[in-house]
């Protein structure tokens, strides 16, 4: 294994709330608190969770679009809290980001050529060669160049995602933050930009961070997954690890409560039930990321949660007998996805 | 025993650009009791078509071109608007998408509801609306439910403010539940608890109910039967079992191919390769056509739309070749 392109450590985004006239800071939201991760070139990361875990954020820190409250990021081993000034301008060619909403985050007032060409204008690269680059790149993700003098609004989600995954591109990143790229699309379009994701990381080697709520994507296109609850990671390994031997009991409700169109046709009897698998439906909402419960956040709504629970938080380690980190004091793999039933209580 | 047929259904809106066919002539019927999905793509008209039968169209735009709906020996498309209003909510509940918007800002959760239940019923007390409130809000596994019908909806997270629209829906005891997408706002662990809910509230009132969603995985959970809509049109409709393990219709067969499984490691998507067809253009043949591998280069598809027929009992398609099909998942699972 080489070096991991991309180092996250304990990485801590908080965000104050302010209250009254003179804006005083009357609680912190703990977006993201101590996160770690590493991702190697050519790999996708899947980050899952709810809304509101801080996978979002974790991404947005990434791109320095946010300045982490604490912790540390590297690319090939250089720190980025370090760079400053043009070093700092320079490094955003590495990493790029593709947003969740193509309606919002094109602008409607420019054509898709001048939308591609901006961040080549930006490093003041487009003089060099840079129409020529934007027509490859429109290219490469699907579109003809006689679509670069149109605007955004001309065309349906799926060619708009495909143009905000241009602009990302054209900077030849290394790395993508891939910020729910396929929510906001139809299904049937939805298999399409997946596929062109995966084409362009084989023939390009980028590393994807893959923002997602929707597991069924993350099986089809991650190698490694890790699944955050309230701005912590509670569990992370490899696609096989997390869908086969789910170990925390989140990643376990997670998985159960998918609404899955695998229909068995086995029990053709029985009518009025679709073959369902039992679920485990968590009680309550997810706690107000202000103010989480002390020890283990998920506590709250776990059903094996003991006293232990309440005073320590678990740390994300490899249990006895497990193969990947899991952030829970009562760790048991449960291949939950093909029928194995949960021991509750 | 049918509760509701609705026949040839046709709703355009008329728009600067032209006329949307937005429901293209669509027949289906509900049994009481029954629950039924009705899944499509965005622009498929499936909310549109709920949303005329129960008058909320707003026209113009919009137009009801064609077609009835009979629902207990009335036509809905007929019906003046003050017995519309006498249906809606009493005999028809119904549950949107977006619970913050569904709900009134500035009025307290229980009042609301009890609003729902007094419009319908003069004579009844407004303590023993409060009261009933505040039953439907325990029904609904709303925690607290004397408590939380004080609140107002801001203070409630987005699963329970949904689950107090249900309560208001279910308020009068209607005989049909028309849920527009009540679960697609929602996180998925919340999705299931409500889910779980819908299910038990619909056992407990005995409801037929039609529920609209673009997500297969929660019909393939919730609904027996299903209806898959494309460009204003029904291209399927069958038991969820038949439609998801032996599709008879291309777009039925594509859009399955086209998820990933959660359950299996999945190699390459086959994604349905272009758009969904101009809405503003009438379509003669099948509005599929472009996008399919059989009836590309057919003249009868393109020039000629295919009826929905039976293709066997129960399962309707409307395809003109629905013998080519070599059969939805099963080669991907």
């Amino acid at each position: 294994m080489t070096e991991p392109l991309l180092q996250v450590h304990d990485l801590v985004k908080h965000f104050p709330i302010r209250k009254g006239v003179f804006r005083r800071v009357g609680n912190v939201v703990k977006a993201v608190d101590g996160v770690n991760f590493e991702l190697s070139r050519g790999e996708t990361l899947g980050l899952v969770g709810e809304s509101g875990c801080g996978k979002t954020t974790t991404g947005r820190l990434l791109m320095r679009l946010e300045q982490p409250t604490s912790g540390d990021i590297r690319y090939d081993g250089q720190p980025l809290a370090a760079l400053a000034g043009p070093e700092r301008k320079a490094f955003a060619r590495h990493i790029q980001i593709v947003f969740k909403d193509p309606y919002a985050s094109l602008s409607p007032r420019m054509t898709v050529h001048d939308i591609v060409a901006e961040p080549l204008r930006v490093q003041r690269m487009y003089g060099n060669g840079g129409a020529a680059k934007v027509g490859a790149v429109l290219e490469s993700v699907g579109l003809t160049p006689q679509h670069a003098s149109r605007y955004a609004h001309e065309f349906s989600g799926g060619q708009r995602q495909r143009i905000g995954i241009a602009r990302a591109l054209v900077l030849d990143p290394t790395v993508l933050v891939l910020d729910e790229p396929v929510s906001a699309l139809d299904v049937s379009i939805r298999a399409q930009v997946i596929n062109t994701l995966e084409q362009l990381q084989d023939e390009l080697g980028l590393a994807y961070l893959f923002i997602s709520h929707d597991l069924s994507v993350v099986r089809h296109t991650c190698d490694r997954v890790a699944v955050m609850y309230l701005g912590k990671i509670v569990e992370t390994g490899t696609r096989q690890q997390i869908f086969s031997a789910p170990t925390h009991p989140y990643t376990q409700a997670l998985l159960s409560a998918i609404p899955s169109p695998d229909v068995s046709e086995d029990s053709e009897d029985s009518e009025n039930d679709a073959g369902r698998r039992e679920r485990i439906v968590l009680t309550g909402d997810v706690p107000n990321p202000s103010n989480p419960p002390s020890g283990c956040r998920f506590r709250t709504r776990c059903w094996k949660a003991q006293d232990i629970c309440t005073t320590d938080e678990p740390p994300l380690m490899v249990p006895d007998g497990g193969e990947h980190p899991v952030a829970c004091h009562f760790p048991e793999a449960v291949d939950i996805l093909n029928g194995e039933a949960v021991a509750a209580g | 025993m049918t509760l509701l047929e609705v026949r040839d259904l046709a709703v355009q809106f008329r728009t600067m650009d032209g006329t949307v066919h937005a429901v293209d002539g669509i027949s289906f019927t509900i049994d009481k009791g029954e629950i039924l999905g009705v899944v499509g793509e965005s622009g498929s008209g499936k909310s549109v078509s709920m949303m005329s039968m129960l008058g909320l169209v707003p026209q113009p735009p919009g137009r009801i071109v064609g077609g009835s709906v009979l629902f207990e020996g009335t036509d809905l498309v007929r019906a003046s608007k003050r017995r519309m209003r006498q249906i809606r909510g009493e005999q028809i509940g119904m549950i949107f998408q977006d619970p913050m918007t569904a709900l009134n800002p500035v009025m307290r959760v229980g009042k609301q509801i009890s609003e729902a239940i007094t419009i319908h019923h003069r004579r009844t007390s407004a303590a023993a609306a409060s009261a009933r409130a505040v039953d439907l809000l325990r029904l609904v596994g709303v925690p607290q439910p004397e408590a939380r019908a004080t609140q107002y909806p801001h203070q409630f997270s987005g699963g329970m403010r949904q689950r107090a629209v249900i309560a208001m829906a279910i308020a009068n005891n209607p005989t049909l539940l028309i849920a527009d997408e009540p679960t697609t706002a929602l996180d998925v662990t919340i999705q299931a608890q409500v889910l779980d809910m819908l299910r038990r509230a619909q056992a407990e009132t005995g409801a037929a109910t039609i529920f609209i969603t673009h997500d297969l995985g929660v019909v393939a959970e919730l609904a027996r039967r299903v209806i898959v809509m494309y460009a204003g049109r029904i291209m399927e409709s069958g038991t969820v079992r038949t439609i998801f393990n032996r599709p008879r219709h291309p777009y039925t067969a594509g859009l399955l191919k086209s998820l990933p499984s959660l359950k299996h490691d999945s190699q390459t998507l086959t994604p349905i390769p272009g758009n969904p067809p101009n809405l503003l253009r009438p379509i003669a043949g099948c509005p599929f056509q472009p996008r399919c591998d059989i009836g590309r280069d057919r003249e009868l598809c393109s020039t000629t739309r295919p009826p929905l027929a039976e293709v066997a009992p129960g399962h309707d398609s409307a395809c003109h070749y629905p013998d080519e099909l070599d059969g939805g998942r099963e080669g991907a699972a």
